[in-house]
């Protein structure tokens, strides 16, 4: 007798990672459902960490949110406080001088440096490879220190003021930048060509969670994601703001694809970005003081909006700040590169085994922080509801002027 | 009569039984720790004794006395802590067919007792404390395990089979750790059969990486991945046990090489200067490589790690199986 039916019973084993899991150093969760060791279905949920801080900038002023704004993500303090500081420059009409911007560009790519670094380090721990994350964390202190020297302060800057920056360097502090600078790029050299050669890094991130060229385009993701797939997209490059007008620079681009090549391309911008400080400190402008007198800054912001955008260690960042003439920001609007590189590839998991799931997403360098967004839940109902992005605008009131809503 | 039966119970509850290799496997895991900060440029254990050597006692004893046992509706404790106890049971009784015991069992193919215990019972044990304390993570660190036993046991009793098969050819008991274990230095000077302990070696030293279920082979207990694999539902008296467990395990395993390929102090007899310092250098040397090889690689994907076992273990083990087959007849 032929057979003429066959029933399959799926088996799948639902596997979270996160939102406590070693594998994150930040609250995700990834449902993952696994046939065996093959990825057959992965769920993204996030909102483990939410801190309304886009409502919290509109009760306070438009000073005190260039901190608030800081201290939306850890390691891109620096982008995200330059992001906001240049839509109110816009806002007030105010042009800092190129000493300032140059500085600005300083900080900021002392931060992709390390950011990058930071990464590449967490890459290294996720696939076993512990001595080599510790060695990475340590030459980044190396940059740390830097950062230190130039802002003040290790990890959370507040470097940025409107009209200018904070603090001015010397050429004792420049020496010792360049020191640091050409120290580290002797070990970024060093760590690229480990994860060029490294046998077990080739086995795990070769041809892992490629993603193509059509399908970032569709999925809509920036920076290193999009650039390892051959996608020249780059605010600095395109937008040139502060001094990147000035200071060369190349966008590096892979084509391959694959979270190798997300982090090849991190190392080879750390080095462009290593260059980029070097020639900073031995071009800085004194075209005047870079740092404003905060006392004859403006208290009074005109009525008007501004949108900007920077180049963050993880993507395009942009700011959307809207003045109703008022000490305190109408709107601020922040949409962040993890939120749309994390959310938008979950797809890319599938067919890969178990072991993939925390090399893919630590390829996108995800900053959970920064892409939180709201799930409301109805205690009475039960009923759970995600907020649209135009009620996210209305900010929770049930009606607004369709002049101040996006 | 009476002497033998008390030195029967010194040699299991004190030296090499019980207290001996708990002490042994606890300060092995503080070589590992001490070893891989020292390359990763920590300081590693340092709080507890002197440099932190008593860190590993403390911490299972504290596991054990201190730390509560949460358990899941589906969790059988009992189970897990009696098959706890018949692994390190199991490897108390191997440490009587070693010649470090002062009550040696020797006899006709005794070896295959050793293996029996070795690669049966303390995996086994493994496995069901596992399954008893069950979790998404613990079943895949199981089928994790299961499929690394397929490739990791059959090399480990191919590459200790080498030495015991040359030494049988002209001594006996035949198979028996003893006789392999002070006969094999004499193997290691003749030009044809050390190639064949050299295959046997590197075989045995890329096992005990796998049995140690360190990189580039910790892919049961992928931290990363899967939590702690089959490790994960543990806790409390059940992960101190656990721990201990792997650590014996760990002991054992290096203490078959540096007895059954490396010779352990012979041809000098274990109570003589030059015995002991040629053990503990054996010892040593063994852990250090370990640690270095722990340092120097990633976590492979399991598929690749079953490749690279049946490449680098598998079969130069079972070459060398096959040559000292053709050179014993």
């Amino acid at each position: 007798m032929a057979i003429t039916k066959i029933i399959e019973i799926p088996y799948s084993l639902e596997i979270p990672v996160g939102p406590q899991h070693p594998a994150l150093h930040e609250p995700l969760l990834l449902k993952v459902y696994a046939d065996g060791e093959e990825v057959v279905k992965v769920e993204v949920y996030t909102g483990y960490n939410h801190r309304g801080i886009e409502k919290l900038a509109e009760r306070n002023s438009f000073y005190r949110d260039i901190f608030i704004v800081g201290r939306v993500c850890g390691i891109c303090n620096t982008v995200h406080a330059n992001c906001y500081v240049r839509a109110l420059e816009q806002i007030l009409g105010i042009e800092p001088n190129n000493r300032a911007k140059y500085l600005r560009v300083l900080a900021m790519e002392l931060e992709r440096i390390h950011s990058h670094m930071l990464i590449n380090a967490v890459m290294a721990e996720i696939i076993g490879f512990e001595s080599l994350f510790m060695n990475i964390m340590l030459d980044r202190e190396r940059i740390m220190k830097a950062k230190e020297i130039l802002t003040g302060n290790r990890v959370l800057a507040d470097y940025m003021m409107v009209g200018g920056v904070r603090r001015d360097i010397n050429d004792e502090k420049k020496n010792k930048l360049l020191k640091l600078l050409n120290k580290t790029e002797e070990r970024v050299k060093y760590y690229k060509q480990v994860f060029m050669e490294d046998d077990t890094i080739l086995k795990r991130l070769v041809d892992v969670g490629i993603i193509t060229k059509t399908d970032v385009l569709k999925y809509s993701l920036i920076g290193p994601p999009a650039r390892a797939s051959g996608v020249k997209i780059d605010a600095r490059a395109s937008d040139k703001y502060d001094a990147y007008d000035e200071v060369p620079f190349n966008v590096v681009v892979k084509k391959e694809g694959d979270s190798w090549a997300r982090m090849i391309l991190r190392w080879d911008e750390a080095l462009e970005s290593i260059n980029m400080c070097k020639y900073i400190l031995e071009n800085l402008p004194s075209d005047g003081n870079p740092v404003p007198d905060e006392k004859r800054l403006p208290r009074r912001f005109p009525p008007g909006e501004a949108f900007t955008r920077v180049e963050a260690p993880r993507g395009e960042l942009t700011y959307y700040v809207m003045s109703d003439g008022k000490p305190m920001p109408y709107r601020v609007k922040i949409r962040t590169p993890s939120f749309n590189n994390i959310i938008n590839t979950a797809n890319v998991y599938l067919g890969h085994s178990i072991a993939d799931v925390p090399v893919i997403l630590v390829s996108w360098d995800p900053c959970i922080s920064c892409m939180e967004r709201i799930t409301v839940l109805d205690l009475t109902t039960g009923e759970r509801k995600r907020m649209h992005l135009k009620e996210l605008a209305r900010g929770g009131r049930k009606w607004v002027s369709p002049r101040y809503s996006i | 009569m009476m002497a033998d039966i008390l030195t029967l119970i010194f040699s299991i509850l004190i030296y090499p039984g019980l207290l001996f290799l708990f002490s042994l496997a606890l300060f092995t895991q503080y070589l590992y720790r001490k070893l891989s900060a020292h390359m990763q440029k920590r300081m590693g254990p340092t709080y507890v004794g002197p440099k932190g050597v008593l860190q590993p006692f403390y911490d299972v004893w504290k596991l054990i006395h201190v730390k509560e046992e949460v358990v899941t509706k589906y969790s059988l404790p009992l189970i897990a802590k009696f098959f706890a106890l018949t692994g390190l049971a199991a490897a108390i009784t191997v440490t009587a067919l070693l010649p470090l015991s002062i009550y040696r069992i020797i006899g006709n193919y005794d070896f295959l007792v050793y293996i029996y215990l070795c690669c049966l019972w303390i995996p086994l044990s493994m496995i069901i404390m596992s399954l008893s304390m069950p979790g998404p993570y613990t079943s895949i660190g199981v089928s994790r395990i299961l499929s690394f036993i397929t490739v990791c046991e059959p090399a480990y009793f191919a590459s200790l089979l080498v030495p015991v098969t040359l030494v049988s050819k002209d001594y006996s008991p035949v198979y028996s750790i003893y006789t392999a274990s002070v006969n094999i230095w004499k193997y290691w000077l003749n030009p044809y059969t050390v190639p064949l302990l050299i295959l046997s070696l590197i075989a045995a030293l890329v096992i005990l990486q796998a049995k140690a279920m360190i990189p580039p082979f910790n892919i049961p207990e992928a931290e990363q991945e899967i939590i702690a694999g089959f490790e994960t539902e543990f806790s409390g008296p059940i992960l101190g046990l656990g721990i201990l467990l792997h650590d014996v395990d760990v002991t054992i395993t290096i203490l078959s090489v540096v007895y059954i390929l490396l010779g352990g102090p012979y041809p000098f007899p274990h109570l003589s200067i030059p015995g002991i310092v040629i053990v503990i250098v054996k010892y040593l040397a063994i852990v250090l490589i370990s640690a270095v090889i722990e340092n120097i690689f990633g976590r492979y994907r399991i598929e690749q790690a079953l490749y690279i076992m049946l490449k680098y273990a598998l079969i130069p083990a079972l070459i060398a199986l096959i040559l000292a087959m053709i050179y014993i007849l």
